[in-house]
């Protein structure tokens, strides 16, 4: 049986009021829920907050999952919105914490020729400058470009328009982009905008 | 067309979203410099993609501690990790503030007894 059937099954269970079914759809799927959790946190702590109350919200909705979608997205969908209020309520109480507590941006390739040569964009250089993403743009490119969410679902989950989410999701990027791409020197930086240095064709 | 106008359209061909607009596919036909950032984007975007594969191996007693607290809401009597640790951290300021109190009074007391 694939996990993916094996998981589909458990929803049916779950949804017919088993709680070992439920509490066997937790174990399967909480390394990466957690996963999730931690890259729109940005640390444990707030990580495990944020999966708790998601499978609680699942635990209390799972009866109206309509299995149009598959499991893992509509905790993706929970754990994003979970994640956004938490986020939030963080930020507003301890001051941007979040962006102050970011790690420093993995600069290994400024300073080693071999890590500059090299054309991959290494995870560990990928996962810092995620980490230096405002939470709010963060949380954008995670749902779109690693897991794969509508911007429609973004959208309702952070409780932004749509448009809003776009233009995030471009920031996010141009900024990864930047952080991963130009201060390795493979190309020089070009500004967006009409005092830019790009050139008119 | 100027490059800096094509950001966001690169970007999203980097997902796979064909570039309708005819003006904007011919200017990037011919401009090396959108060509080198259209190939970023798409490698971005497919370093982005394999994270979602990368799993980390959590302690089992936190999923435990899922469960736990989903039992608690099935009997009615909910209390999340947030409110748990601020019970926990407040009850350790309290053990705090009255160990500070004692030696206060402690010393307050030897004072007198020594004046």
């Amino acid at each position: 049986m694939t996990q993916t059937s094996e998981i589909a099954q458990l929803v049916a269970a779950a949804r017919d009021g088993s709680r070992t079914a439920f509490d066997d759809l937790v174990r399967a799927t909480y390394d990466d829920t957690y996963m999730l959790a931690y890259r729109l946190t940005g640390n444990e702590e707030d990580a495990r907050d944020v999966v708790q109350e998601a499978y609680l919200r699942a635990f209390r909705g799972v009866r109206q999952f309509r299995g149009d979608a598959q499991f893992s997205t509509w905790m993706y969908r929970i754990t994003a919105n979970c994640a956004s209020t938490h986020v939030g309520r963080r930020r507003r109480h301890q001051h941007d914490q979040l962006d102050a507590d970011a790690p420093v941006a993995d600069t290994r390739a400024d300073t080693d020729p071999q890590a500059h040569a090299d054309a991959a964009v290494t995870r560990a250089q990928l996962e810092a400058a995620l980490a230096q993403l405002p939470p709010r743009l963060r949380a954008v490119v995670v749902l779109r470009d690693v897991y794969d969410l509508p911007h429609e679902a973004i959208a309702a989950e952070l409780g932004i328009s749509a448009t809003a989410a776009k233009v995030r999701l471009h920031r996010a990027r141009r900024r990864l982009r930047e952080q991963v791409f130009v201060r390795r020197g493979e190309v020089p930086s070009r500004a967006e905008g009409p005092g830019g240095s790009a050139h008119a064709v | 067309m100027r490059c800096e106008a094509l950001g966001e359209l690169l970007a999203e061909a980097a997902e796979g979203r064909p570039v309708t607009d005819r003006a904007a596919r011919a200017h990037v036909e011919h401009c090396l410099r959108c060509q080198a950032d259209l190939a970023q984007y798409r490698r971005l975007h497919r370093s982005l993609r394999q994270l979602h594969d990368r799993r980390t191996a959590t302690p089992s007693e936190w999923v435990d501690e899922v469960l736990a607290a989903i039992d608690e809401a099935s009997t009615g009597s909910t209390t999340s990790r947030a409110l748990r640790r601020a019970a926990v951290l407040g009850g350790m300021a309290a053990v705090t503030a009255a160990g500070a109190a004692s030696v206060f009074v402690l010393r307050t007391s030897r004072r007198r007894l020594a004046g």
